[in-house]
């Protein structure tokens, strides 16, 4: 095949698929814009140009610096299931929550990705046909948002200290963790009871019995997993600088809910060491979620 | 896109920035599939792409550059939702569901899928240079512009991406060759 046939190929083949947005995605989409304040221009055109060159290093490495942060903000955990072992509950914390009130705004901020000031967010995760649900949470301050589909704590701190906060829409497991790049080859049926029980047959990792619980105003159940202590992740497909195979250390507590017929996962997630407040907060945070279906 | 909407939605007229929204959404969908060769991604990534279109506007200070300036933000968005599958993918999958494809009859079902196999394994960003100059049409001096990023490793990204798409179609010629003997046989 020579250069031009390929490029032909090519072309042919990226020309097939899709070209219409839905209008759904759209509405969407401007119902966000709508709830989003725009950014207010506070660097004038000239400013950069105007510098000297100490000025612009210095706003140069302070820009290095926010993408350093964002980027680290973005790698998983070395962790994902893990810890010392399921437990049988959710357990709501009694201790203060360190999470600050709500902002003044009546409605919440839609969520973005990268630093959060602490407030009530907003955001749309599930994909179709169920683009329309909506989850608001209240975070405090440190927190890093990653649109559509949550919020994460890290800071500064290592990685065994890092919580987070997902919401999906799960349609599959996978037998190995490690094989997130293809097709989930375990199928889970359509019920909250499915998804419960075929969390509970994996035996990559530990699952606690499925309890029965309420979040948000919903019933469903309340699932720990766990991955063994000794798992390593050598040997899994690296994507760019992440790991997306999980580690030990690291605990998934899974809210799987009922919402109008629509199953739903809240997901929280900690480490084994992760420090009691910072649990107390990642417990406040998910007692904060509201869902509008 | 008309310079007049842009600068008006820069200055927060809403209405002017969903105009744009309705001009651009179609092509930044297309390519955003292109890209993720995935329906529910590639919503998620314009969606993202238009908020954040929104939110960043005021910086805006070319309105000429719209264009290229709203591909950037949709690239990096469909970086964003690659890395995301991937990561979140490694226990739970995320329900998507591709929409009706409009089958392109002059290349094979084989060919066809040996470069949908071969696509899926290469990095966003070599998926994106690919996209952006084979189906945009854009020259790589304009895509390393836009991206901000320099020309030689956009090059760099063509030429592995192209390399392993390639190799992608040779396997599949060599294994479909003994199939057919076989057959014959």
């Amino acid at each position: 095949m020579t250069s031009n046939d390929f490029d032909r190929t090519a072309q042919a083949w990226l020309e097939d698929g899709p070209t219409n947005v839905s209008d759904r995605v759209l509405q969407a989409a401007l119902d966000e814009v709508h709830l989003t304040r725009q950014r207010r221009a506070w660097w004038p055109t000239r400013r950069f140009r105007e510098m000297n060159n100490t000025s612009r290093f210095a706003v140069a490495a302070a820009a290095v610096v926010v993408v350093a942060v964002a980027g680290i903000s973005l790698l998983p955990g070395r962790g994902g299931i893990g810890g010392q072992g399921p437990s049988t509950a959710p357990t709501p914390t009694a201790s203060p929550s360190p999470i600050s009130p709500p902002s003044s705004s009546p409605l919440p901020a839609a969520l973005l990705s990268g630093p959060l000031p602490p407030g009530r967010y907003s955001t749309f995760p599930l994909d179709r046909p169920n683009g329309g649900m909506r989850f608001t949470f209240t975070v405090g301050e440190g927190w890093q948002g990653f649109v559509p589909i949550g919020a994460y704590k890290y800071d500064d701190r290592p990685p065994a200290d890092r919580i987070g906060v997902n919401f999906s829409q799960v349609n599959g497991l996978y037998s190995d963790p490690c094989l997130g790049a293809a097709t989930e080859d375990v199928a889970v049926g359509p019920t909250v009871d499915d998804l419960a029980t075929a969390l509970g047959h994996q035996s990559a990792y530990e699952a606690s019995t499925p309890v029965d619980v309420t979040l948000a105003g919903y019933s469903g159940k309340y699932v720990d997993l766990e991955l063994p202590s000794d798992w390593v992740t050598e040997g899994c497909f690296l994507w760019g600088d992440s790991f997306y195979a999980q580690g030990p250390d690291s605990r998934w507590h899974l809210w799987i809910l009922n919402v109008d017929g629509v199953r739903v996962v809240v997901l929280a997630w900690d480490f084994a060491g992760t420090p009691p407040e910072d649990k107390a907060e990642l417990q406040a945070v998910v007692d904060s979620i509201q869902i509008e279906p | 896109v008309d310079r007049t909407l842009v600068e008006a939605a820069r200055s927060g007229d809403e209405e002017a920035f969903a105009s744009i929204a309705r001009a651009s959404a179609d092509r930044l969908f297309a390519v955003a599939h292109r890209i993720l060769r995935d329906v529910g991604r590639a919503e998620d990534a314009v969606q993202q792409t238009l908020v954040t279109a929104w939110r960043e506007l005021p910086e805006l200070r070319e309105v000429d550059r719209f264009e290229a300036w709203i591909h950037r933000i949709l690239v990096h968005a469909c970086y964003a939702e690659a890395k995301r599958a991937r990561r979140w993918s490694a226990n739970v999958r995320v329900l998507s569901v591709d929409g009706p494809a409009t089958p392109d009859t002059t290349l094979s079902v084989a060919t066809r899928d040996a470069l949908d196999r071969g696509f899926r394994r290469l990095p966003p960003e070599q998926c994106a240079v690919f996209v952006l100059h084979h189906y945009l049409g854009w020259p790589l001096g304009e895509i390393a512009e836009t991206l901000g990023t320099p020309l030689g490793t956009i090059k760099s990204r063509l030429h592995y991406a192209t390399t392993s798409l390639r190799a992608a179609l040779e396997a599949d010629a060599r294994t479909a060759t003994p199939t057919s003997r076989e057959r014959m046989a």
